[in-house]
């Protein structure tokens, strides 16, 4: 009789127990239904690396390239913009242009993060480009704002050619003992590499004119696990991406710096480094649900 | 003796009434951007930049201002001088900081309204990023425009310009462009003798040697150098042989090698003020730069076609006659008026001495 009585308790435990359990998670899912007319902080996190290195502003700190070209970088400066999320069943998102312009500098930490807001939602591919495109190349001054204006503090910081007009969009510095010290390498004798790819297609009517503007896409269901970007009303999701800058060496094009120290108006030349851009950006993971930046700085 | 104290009393009221008359009369004469009759529609849009007389002046103080170089010694207007029709008179190219040459000879800030881009390969395709070239430029004034802002912010005077100028004290690129080209779009030169007789006015008229001088140029250089502007704002190869520093011109822009050595067609207005000539400064006098077209092209490629004579020749055959009679007519663009106008002139009292 005692023995039934705990029998019964038991199932009766197990019971409420699951429909406890089917109560809560029905809670849970009325709470994550997804509101398109609600707004939610989304990122992209550009997290630099050097092959198998860590990315260091650093002149003692030397990589290696494929070529066996030993270098140390100075300088790692770059646009992000036109940022465009995607759903599973193909449909997207283009964040407004004027909030889509970032310049990630490799010596500030604070600008790995390019931050802005998106509609509730799981998104399975992100893109972007490298650079500035061609619409807001031609805009008038009042339409250059933050990053992309001369203003100090917020500006531009030297990513413009004001001789042939047009922002940089990429630009790598460093310092390698296999730069020459004559016209053709650095006649001052610093060793100094520099490539500075930029070019959007002006004169438009010109079809030999250099365009150098590249559209990556990232594809958020090729890295195992979740790591979509669920994007939610009051939290952040971050696609955590990494960026070889070895591969502006390594990639499909080999760069060698003796033969190229210098790359800034040469359209063959740029054309081939702005071709490596997209082997830098690998997708590593995404972190969903953040509730502070501490969070992700953490990781 | 008190009469003579109240007289002088009353002459100086007088006196202080005029005064005040000429100050409100001065204020009256400034009419903004004006349109000549006898020109087409701006390039620039002037309502995104309309031009004031407050924005005006900031701009000419901006423009005469030598902390837009690195060491703030080199204005824009040490190259641009009034009385050379806003060109470096006497240097066949560019004369910047620390006595640094460039590879091309200034051109002009004159009817700049009238262009959409801008120096001798057209890289520059904003009049209001025009500036931005030359302060950057380490032959030329070798600084930042950032750093121009910085400069400008800890000046006393700016802040209050800018707030007359625009309402605002914040000096930011945006403003400091807008009140540059302001000063730019005023410098229209549309009084020539030219513009008189093509207006009617005056009563002026062309002389014997002047009007065929004007046929021998509407037959043989109006297709490039085109009325009104006396440019039709293209890129052309006329056939000067490349010097040492192989300056490419366009190309250097386009990455187009069918652009090889074209450089921007210049205006013909005030041509005797603003020698030398071509875009290396290479020929001293306007007859010499005929005598070019007359003997010494040279072909290339990219040579334009119009140079090419059916007898295989290359360029422009003239008479000393024909030649005497065209630079006749290329007087009648002189624009005296442009030359001396004060509102264009640099401040007195500016901290900036001409070189």
């Amino acid at each position: 009789m005692r023995e039934k009585m705990i029998k019964r308790d038991w199932k009766s435990m197990v019971i409420a127990c699951i429909t406890c359990c089917l109560l809560l998670s029905a809670c849970k899912k009325d709470d994550d239904i997804i509101d398109e007319n609600k707004m939610g902080d989304f990122s992209i996190e550009f997290d630099h690396i050097v092959g198998e290195d860590r990315f260091y502003i650093d002149p003692s700190y030397l990589y290696r390239n494929e070529k066996g070209e030993q270098f140390s970088i100075r300088i790692l400066m770059y646009y992000i913009s036109n940022i465009k999320l995607y759903k599973a069943d193909g449909s997207s998102y283009t964040v407004p242009q004027d909030d889509s312009y970032f310049l990630v500098d490799g010596s500030d930490r604070s600008t790995r993060f390019t931050k802005v807001k998106v509609p509730e939602g799981d998104y399975t591919k992100v893109e972007f480009m490298i650079g500035v495109d061609q619409e807001r190349n031609m805009m008038p001054m009042e339409r250059r704002t933050g990053v992309l204006s001369f203003n100090p503090g917020e500006g531009h910081a030297g990513m413009f050619w004001t001789w042939s007009q047009g922002y940089i969009f990429f630009k790598l510095e460093g310092n390698s003992d296999v730069v020459s010290d004559d016209q053709q390498g650095d006649p001052t004798g610093n060793k100094q590499f520099k490539y500075h790819i930029g070019g959007f297609g002006y004169p438009f009517d010109d079809p030999e004119a250099m365009n150098n503007i590249k559209v990556i896409t990232v594809d958020l269901t090729q890295t195992s696990g979740d790591h979509l970007a669920h994007v939610r009303e009051g939290l952040r999701s971050n696609v955590h991406l990494m960026v070889d800058v070895m591969q502006i060496f390594n990639g499909p094009y080999k760069l060698s710096i003796a033969d190229k120290p210098n790359v800034m108006f040469n359209k063959e030349d740029s054309g081939n480094i702005a071709g490596n851009f997209s082997s830098l950006f690998t997708h590593d993971h995404s972190e969903n649900y953040v509730r502070s930046e501490a969070e992700l700085s953490s990781n | 003796m008190k009469k003579i104290w109240v007289l002088t009393l009353i002459l100086g009221l007088i006196w202080a009434c005029k005064k005040g008359n000429d100050i409100i009369e001065e204020e009256e004469i400034f009419l903004g951007f004006v349109q000549p009759s006898n020109f087409p529609k701006p390039a620039y849009d002037l309502s995104r930049n309309p031009v004031t007389k407050d924005g005006f002046e900031l701009g000419k103080k901006l423009f005469y201002e030598p902390r837009l170089s690195r060491n703030n010694t080199i204005a824009c207007g040490s190259c641009h001088i009034q009385g050379a029709g806003f060109t470096h008179h006497g240097h066949d190219v560019s004369h910047g900081i620390d006595d640094r040459l460039g590879t091309r000879n200034p051109m002009p800030i004159m009817n700049l309204a009238w262009h959409s881009e801008f120096f001798w390969d057209g890289g520059v395709f904003d009049l209001d990023f025009s500036p931005a070239n030359a302060i950057h430029s380490e032959v030329e004034m070798d600084e930042t425009v950032t750093n121009v802002l910085l400069k400008l912010r800890a000046r006393p005077e700016y802040p209050a310009l800018f707030k007359k100028a625009f309402g605002t004290e914040e000096i930011t690129d945006v403003l400091f462009f807008r009140a540059l080209s302001q000063f730019m779009l005023m410098a229209t030169s549309s009084d020539s003798k030219y513009d008189k007789v093509m207006r009617k006015e005056d009563g002026a008229s062309f002389s014997d040697s002047e009007k065929r001088g004007y046929l021998f140029f509407q037959n043989n250089c109006a297709n490039c150098h085109k009325e009104p502007l006396f440019t039709d704002l293209s890129y052309r190869n006329n056939g000067i042989r490349p010097n040492r520093s192989d300056d490419k011109g366009r190309a250097i822009v386009s990455g187009n090698e069918n652009d090889e050595y074209r450089f921007k067609v210049p205006s013909l207005r005030n041509l005797s003020f603003t020698a030398p000539y071509t875009h290396d400064g290479r020929y001293l006098t306007v007859s010499r730069m005929l005598d070019h077209y007359r003997h010494d092209m040279v072909d290339s490629p990219t040579l334009d076609p119009l140079f090419r004579q059916a007898d295989g020749t290359l360029g422009i055959t003239m008479t000393e006659q024909e030649k005497t009679d065209l630079m006749a007519f290329l007087k009648t663009l002189e624009d005296p008026t442009f030359l001396s106008n004060k509102l264009l002139s640099e401040p007195f009292g500016s901290d900036f001495i001409v070189n």
